[in-house]
C-alpha cells in the first residue's frame, strides 16, 4: 500500500503527458484498493468547453500534497442543466468544491466575433445581463448546496476589430468584458462560499497568444492548450490545499547563500552580499518577500550551520537585513545536522513537519531532509541566486481561504511565546510560572465577527481537540443561528501579549436537562496553562445555573489527540460508555467544579 | 542521438500507455483501447512540439494508424 504522495515521488511529473499517466495510474491503484488515502475531497467540474485531461492532471497534482480527489466532470456544455436541475448528478454527488468554467465564446460568440454590431447602449446592457447570467447560476447552486464555488472570470481578448482606437470607444468591447470581471469580483468579495477565479490573469501569465491552439479548438473545443493544463490545475490546487488542510504554515530558512550571499563565518558581516548592489539586492528582495508572508501570518524559523554569534550579529546589526530577530519564531544556529534541527524546530514551534517548507541552497542538506523527513516540502533553490524570487513566487502552498485577525498576529504571538519560554526556564513550578504570567481568560459567547476564526480553529486544531469535528464557516453560521446550541469561546492574554481567540466549546443544549459538549478544543499555543479548566468550569456553572443535571463530554480518538484522552477523567467526569466510536463521559452538576485559583477570568 | 523512429515510438507509447515493442505500423484506434479521440489529439500536440511540425486539420483526420503518422512526418521532411 502506498499513499498518493509516495506514488507521486516515484513518478516523473514534468510534462502534461507525465501528469496524465500519473493521474491514470493513481486511479487504477485506487480501483484496486492499493492506495492508502488519508485525505480526499469531492470536486465537480462544469465547463462550457472541453476539460479533457483536467481530471487526471488534477488527481496527479493533488497527490503531491497527499490528497486523492474524487472528481466528477460533467459533459461539457451541460453546465446549465446540471446547475438548474435539482435532480442532477451534480447535487447528488455533493461536491466540496465546484469549479465552473464558462468562457466568452460559448456565451456570446456573435459578440466576440462582431462586437461592434452592438451599439454602445447594447454593450452596456450586455454587461449587466452577463453579470446577472453568472449570478443566477451561482445563486442556484448556493440555494441548493453548501459546496464551495470556484467560478472562472472571462478572458479579456487581446484583439479588437477597432485596433488601436479600441480605447477611444465610448463604451468599448474589451471594456465591457473587463467590467464583467470587475463586477463579479466585487459582488463576491464578502462571500465565504464563492470565489472568482482570475482565469483572465491565468491567461495573461501563460500568454494569451499561446494559450489557445486554434487547431485543437476547432477539432475538439479545447480552449486551453493541453501543455498548459498542469498550470491551470496547479491554480485549482491553490484552493484545494486549504480545503483539505494541506496548507503550509512555517518556512524554515538557511542563512548563508539563502538569506544573504556568501559565508558570514568566512567573510564577516561586511563581506556578505546584502543591500543595494546587483549581488546583494536579490537577497534583500527575497527577504522582503518573506517578510510580507510573515506579516500575513506565515511562521519563519532559521536552521543554519553557523556560529550563532556571527549569524546573530548579521541579523541584529546588518543595515540591510529586512528580517530581524523578532521575525523568527525559533532559531537553530548550530553545527548539528539539519534533520534533527528541523525536528526540534517543529516541536518548539508546535507545527507538524508536514506544514513546514525548507529553503537551503545546499543540495546535500536538501537531499538529506527529503530522505529523512519526506513530509517536509523542500524547495529546490536554483544554483543561480538571481532566480530565487521566481522559484519563491511559484510556490502555491501558503494559501488560506480567509484571513483571520489571528493569522496576521500569529508571529507576534510566537515572539511572546519565546519570551514565555525564557521565563519558564527561570521559574520553578508550573503554578509559580502561571502566576507570574498574569493570565487572564476572557470568556465570551460567540458573535458574528468570531465565525471565521471559530471555523478555522475547528479545522486546524489537532492536539487539544476532543472530538475533532471539522466545521466550515457556513456550518458555524448555522450553529450560531440555532437556539439548540451554544458556542462559548475563550481569549487568553498574559503579560507578554494577547493570544487571541484560542479555545472554544460547542454545546448542544436541546435537551435542557442534559448538556452535551460536542466540541472542546484549545489552540496549541495556550496548552498547559489551565485555560481549558476555566472554560470547563464556566460550562459546568452555566449548566447548573440553567438547571441541567448532567454535562456530557465526548472523546473520539484521532491520530493526534492522545494528549487529551484522559481530559475528562482528570476533571472529575465519570466514564459511562466506551465504544469504537469513542468515549462518553458525564459530570453530575450536583458536584462542584472549581475555577483554577491563580487564573483571572472575565465573562464578557 | 536518439533516432527519430525511437523518438516516435517513445512518444506513442507514453501517450497511449502501451509497451513500445507492441507498436507496429498497423497499431490503430481499432486495436488499441487507449487510442481514443482525446489521446489522438494529445498525440498530435506532442508530435507537433517534439518534431517541430504543424499538421493541418485534414492531415489530423487522415490518420488511421501508426503508418499514417509516419507518412505525415515524412511529408514534412522528417527522416524515419
Amino acid at each position: 500500500m502506498n499513499t498518493p504522495v509516495e506514488v507521486f515521488n516515484q513518478s516523473s511529473s514534468e510534462s502534461f503527458t507525465d501528469y496524465l499517466s500519473l493521474g491514470k495510474k493513481l486511479a487504477i491503484l485506487n480501483n484496486q484498493n492499493k492506495l492508502q488515502i488519508d485525505s480526499s475531497i469531492k470536486i465537480a467540474i462544469l465547463s462550457s468547453s472541453s476539460m479533457n485531461g483536467v481530471s487526471d492532471v488534477l488527481v496527479a497534482q493533488c497527490s503531491s500534497f497527499n490528497v486523492f480527489p474524487n472528481i466528477y466532470t460533467a459533459e461539457y456544455g451541460q453546465y446549465a442543466q446540471e446547475i438548474l436541475n435539482s435532480e442532477s448528478y451534480l447535487y447528488s454527488f455533493n461536491a466540496d468544491l465546484i469549479i465552473i468554467n464558462i468562457d466568452l465564446k460559448s456565451i456570446a460568440e456573435s459578440y466576440e466575433l462582431l462586437p461592434y454590431q452592438k451599439t454602445t447602449e447594447e454593450r452596456e446592457s450586455w454587461l449587466v445581463e452577463t453579470i446577472i447570467f453568472f449570478e443566477s447560476f451561482i445563486n442556484e447552486i448556493t440555494f441548493k448546496s453548501s459546496s464551495m464555488i470556484l467560478m472562472h472570470n472571462l478572458e479579456v481578448p487581446v484583439y479588437s476589430p477597432m485596433g488601436i482606437i479600441e480605447s477611444k470607444e465610448t463604451y468599448g468591447f474589451l471594456e465591457s468584458i473587463e467590467d464583467v470581471n470587475r463586477g463579479l469580483r466585487d459582488k463576491y468579495k464578502m462571500s465565504n462560499q464563492v470565489f472568482i477565479y482570475d482565469f483572465n490573469g491565468f491567461c495573461s501569465k501563460i500568454g494569451k497568444t499561446n494559450i489557445l491552439d486554434y487547431k485543437m479548438y476547432y477539432l475538439a473545443d479545447i480552449k486551453v492548450k493541453t501543455q498548459f493544463i498542469p498550470d491551470l490545475c496547479s491554480d485549482y490546487s491553490r484552493y484545494i490545499q486549504p480545503l483539505t488542510y494541506k496548507t503550509k504554515k512555517c518556512i524554515v530558512l538557511d542563512l548563508d547563500n539563502t538569506l544573504w550571499g556568501g559565508i558570514v563565518g568566512e567573510v564577516g558581516l561586511e563581506g556578505i552580499y546584502l543591500g543595494p548592489t546587483p549581488e546583494g539586492r536579490l537577497f534583500l528582495e527575497f527577504q522582503k518577500k518573506l517578510l510580507a508572508l510573515h506579516n500575513r501570518g506565515i511562521i519563519l524559523a532559521i536552521n543554519s550551520k553557523n556560529n550563532e554569534e556571527d549569524a546573530m550579529n548579521v541579523i541584529k546589526n546588518h543595515p540591510y537585513m529586512a528580517l530581524r530577530e523578532n521575525c523568527f519564531a525559533a532559531t537553530r544556529i548550530n553545527w548539528k545536522d539539519k534533520v534533527s534541527n528541523l525536528k526540534s524546530l517543529a516541536e518548539e514551534i508546535n507545527v507538524g513537519l508536514d506544514s513546514m517548507v525548507f529553503f537551503d541552497d545546499d543540495q546535500m542538506n536538501r537531499d538529506m531532509v527529503k530522505t529523512f523527513l519526506p513530509e517536509v516540502l523542500v524547495v529546490d533553490l536554483p544554483k543561480d541566486f538571481s532566480q530565487y524570487l521566481g522559484t519563491f513566487e511559484g510556490l502555491n502552498c501558503f494559501e488560506t481561504l480567509s484571513l483571520s485577525d489571528e493569522d496576521a498576529k500569529r508571529n507576534e504571538m510566537y515572539q511572546a511565546e519565546k519570551n514565555r519560554n525564557k521565563l519558564l526556564k527561570s521559574t520553578t513550578t508550573l503554578s509559580d510560572y502561571l502566576r507570574t504570567l498574569n493570565l487572564i481568560v476572557y470568556i465570551e459567547e460567540v458573535n458574528i465577527s468570531m465565525i471565521p476564526r471559530i471555523a478555522q480553529l475547528t479545522q486546524k486544531t489537532n492536539q487539544f481537540n476532543l472530538t475533532t469535528k471539522r466545521h466550515t464557516e457556513e456550518d458555524i453560521q448555522k450553529i450560531v443561528n440555532d437556539d439548540n446550541f451554544r458556542i462559548i469561546s475563550i481569549r487568553v492574554t498574559d503579560k507578554f501579549g494577547d493570544n487571541g481567540l484560542t479555545g472554544l466549546v460547542i454545546i448542544s443544549i436541546k435537551d435542557s436537562v442534559n448538556w452535551h459538549i460536542e466540541t472542546f478544543l484549545l489552540s496549541c499555543r495556550v496548552i498547559g496553562r489551565k485555560a481549558e479548566e476555566v472554560l470547563l468550569a464556566y460550562v459546568i456553572n452555566e449548566a447548573k445555573a440553567n438547571n441541567a443535571k448532567f454535562v456530557f463530554g465526548y472523546f473520539n480518538e484521532s491520530k493526534k489527540n492522545s494528549l487529551v484522552k484522559d481530559f475528562y477523567l482528570r476533571n472529575g467526569f465519570e466514564m459511562i460508555d466506551r465504544t469504537v466510536q469513542g468515549d462518553t463521559w458525564r459530570f453530575d452538576t450536583m458536584n462542584n467544579y472549581k475555577f483554577p485559583s491563580y487564573i483571572k477570568y472575565k465573562v464578557l | 542521438m536518439i533516432s527519430n523512429n525511437q523518438k516516435l515510438m517513445t512518444l506513442i507509447s507514453s501517450v497511449l500507455n502501451i509497451d513500445e515493442n507492441s507498436i507496429n505500423n498497423e497499431t490503430s484506434p481499432e486495436n488499441t483501447e487507449s487510442w481514443d479521440s482525446f489521446n489522438a489529439l494529445v498525440m498530435v500536440s506532442e508530435l507537433e512540439s517534439q518534431f517541430e511540425v504543424q499538421f493541418s486539420i485534414e492531415e489530423v483526420y487522415s490518420v488511421t494508424c501508426v503508418k499514417d503518422i509516419k507518412d505525415a512526418l515524412i511529408k514534412y521532411g522528417i527522416v524515419l
